[in-house]
């Protein structure tokens, strides 16, 4: 019963973690707070499920297509948030992503309609015997999969040139450039990478729940409170509180009672940012006033 | 020293130059929009006869309370809140519960509401203020969560997902609001009380010391602004206000339930401010009026309308940052130049004529 919980809840924190990671990137590359999360989840959700349905596509192009889409929408989000307002209060900013947001559920509201849709999982649904527990191969392979990617970004920004240059970026912008960083297209990249995650966690999550325009709402919400718990400039922190949020929720569900689970995230988040408002990981952030 | 000191209070004493579209207007006509407004708040109550539209113009003036109190916090001290619906709420089922469940007198529950908001608040505000800006948008998004859960799930004490109905009682002891139009009237008059108090805070000390701290908390700081109780001050005032326009939204519709209370409404307020324009509380006002009668103007379109709330919202804060109102001044003062060129021309025109003549 335990074991299920665990794993449920990192399949769960696997998606809050790929999440957690994508938001943090574009928060610490670009300063954008990125309050329209929730509709790439959508819209990688959203474009793998109709894909799939024409017969004939296989799974797995389905769910790299649904990727695909959120990482083309992201670009074109960073030229009507970022390029226009990066020298605007940072409020401009959160509310251009905001106004992002309602744009893109209203138009898949307006292209998907109201009907939820569903995703097959790229693996088969079985129940394995681990420990005597049952374990679901769904939920083995969203942890799998989101550790891999996870890892993967990591790799990318502390091994390659081009995460290095993105690094840069992220500490002072401004001298970046003047080392010959090409800021602009480092900002569009790291757009592009954020929303593919996401897109990937759409992808991820959609064969879980059945698909709608609100299919991200909760979980996005959930990932920025897993920031905040795991320290808000710490990529690697973030994602360990995102998994750990994971098991604390489903744990915590399975004694508390599920209508107060939700609950949890925020009392956590807000917690801790009374607290202890630099999460687990991070450094001070407390403004000395 | 002693000089320096009363030379610069003296300089603190003076007031600053307002903005003014058309330069000059006096300071009588200044005080005279108060009880033109007050005529007009009673006017449109009293007037209005067709009831879904005297329905939307209260609406409006509620939003208006909120959007002028959510311009303290955001437009005059730059703090960005996105959970201002939970205010509204906590003013709403403060008024749902304590007129139900306790019989109280309207206008008892109302005060009680706003001062509840005020206190959660206070209680959010002095931690969360500490950080950054962008930690306030996170711990406020987090907050109307929290409360937007708590009043789906906490049924002992919302009523749960059907919420609270039959909110009727008198305002105070025998003296009751029964009409529509007794509404508006009511409802009139503080949303004109509650930007005239904007307005007054604006241009009081807090007012600008919030301004300085927009612009630049370090140089605030180092002016002897105590930037925790400025910041506090304004997300104070705008969770009182949004307390106010939901207690008072309680009162007039009779019914409240939690899907009123989400992050649509938080964001759709904070639009109003950015869209009326952020610079001024008459933009908010503004926006409120405006993005309250579009949805109903549009709603032949109906399936379109929230579409284009986001790219109006995107456009405004993109291209025209200054909002309706900013666009409103900019005539405004072209106007005026162009008046002013005028005026200036046939001056010297005058002047070349005088030299010819001697």
């Amino acid at each position: 019963m335990i074991i299920q919980s665990v794993v449920s809840g990192l399949a769960v924190g696997g998606i809050y973690a790929l999440l957690a990671v994508a938001f943090l990137l574009t928060y610490r590359v670009a300063g954008v707070l990125n309050f329209a999360q929730a509709e790439f989840v959508m819209i990688g959700a959203f474009v793998a499920s109709s894909v799939a349905a024409v017969a004939g596509v296989p799974l797995v192009a389905a769910a790299l297509l649904g990727i695909g889409a959120a990482a083309v929408v992201g670009v074109l989000m960073e030229r009507v948030t970022y390029r226009p307002l990066r020298n605007a209060p940072h409020a401009s900013m959160i509310i251009s992503t905001v106004a992002v947001g309602i744009i893109l559920q209203q138009a898949a509201h307006l292209i998907w309609g109201p009907n939820p849709r569903s995703l097959p999982s790229l693996v088969p649904n079985v129940s394995l015997d681990i420990l005597g527990s049952r374990v679901s191969t769904v939920s083995l392979f969203i942890f799998v999969v989101s550790i891999v990617l996870i890892i993967g970004v990591t790799l990318l920004l502390s091994r390659t040139r081009l995460g290095r240059q993105m690094q840069a970026t992220a500490v002072d912008a401004d001298t970046a450039q003047l080392m010959g960083i090409r800021t602009g297209q480092i900002v569009v990249i790291a757009f592009a990478i954020s929303t593919a995650l996401t897109g990937a966690a759409g992808v991820l999550v959609a064969p879980m729940f059945s698909v709608t325009v609100h299919v991200g709402m909760l979980i996005a919400l959930k990932a920025f409170a897993a920031c905040v718990i795991g320290g808000f400039g710490n990529l690697p922190g973030a994602a360990v509180a995102a998994f750990g949020l994971g098991i604390v929720e489903n744990l915590g569900g399975s004694f508390i009672g599920s209508d107060s689970k939700d609950l949890l995230a925020f009392a956590l988040m807000i917690g801790f940012l009374l607290l202890r408002p630099q999460g687990i990981f991070g450094a001070k952030v407390g403004e000395k006033l | 020293m002693s000089n320096l000191t009363t030379q610069s209070s003296e300089r603190a004493l003076t007031p600053a130059p307002r903005m003014q579209p058309n330069g000059t207007v006096s300071r009588v006509a200044s005080w005279l929009i108060w009880p033109a407004l007050l005529v007009l708040a009673v006017g449109l109550g009293l007037g209005i006869d067709n009831n879904y539209w005297l329905q939307v113009t209260v609406n409006a003036e509620i939003m208006v309370i909120a959007t002028v109190g959510l311009y303290v916090t955001f437009g005059l001290s730059g703090q960005v809140s996105l959970g201002q619906a939970a205010f509204f709420a906590i003013g709403g089922y403060s008024v749902g519960l304590l007129v139900t469940k306790l019989s109280m007198d309207f206008g008892l529950a109302m005060v009680i509401g706003v001062l509840l908001s005020a206190i959660v608040g206070l209680a959010l505000g002095i931690p969360a203020l500490r950080l950054k800006g962008h930690y306030l948008a996170l711990a406020t998004l987090g907050f109307g969560q929290v409360v937007a859960l708590i009043l789906v799930n906490w049924t002992w004490l919302s009523g749960g997902a059907t919420g609270v109905s039959g909110i009727t009682a008198p305002l105070f002891g025998s003296f009751e609001l029964v009409t529509v139009s007794d509404w508006a009237v009511f409802i009139g008059i503080f949303a004109v009380l509650a930007i005239f108090v904007v307005h007054r805070v604006k241009n009081s000390s807090y007012g600008r010391a919030m301004q300085a701290v927009r612009d630049s908390d370090v140089a605030a700081a180092a002016m002897g602004v105590s930037l925790s109780a400025v910041k506090v001050l304004a997300f104070v005032i705008g969770a009182a206000f949004a307390g106010l326009a939901g207690a008072l939204n309680a009162g007039f519709t009779t019914y409240i339930s939690p899907g009123t209370y989400n992050l649509a409404l938080s964001v759709s307020l904070l639009a109003m401010v950015v869209v009326g324009g952020a610079t001024s509380h008459w933009g908010a006002v503004i926006g409120a009026v405006l993005l309250t009668f579009l949805p109903e103007l549009l709603r032949p379109i109906q399936d379109y309308y929230l579409l284009l709330y986001g790219v109006l919202l995107l456009i405004m804060v993109a291209f025209v940052p200054g909002g309706i109102w900013g666009v409103i001044l900019g005539i405004g003062r072209y106007v005026g130049r162009l008046t002013g060129i005028r005026r200036r021309r046939e001056k010297t025109e005058l002047d070349l004529l005088k030299g010819e003549e001697s």
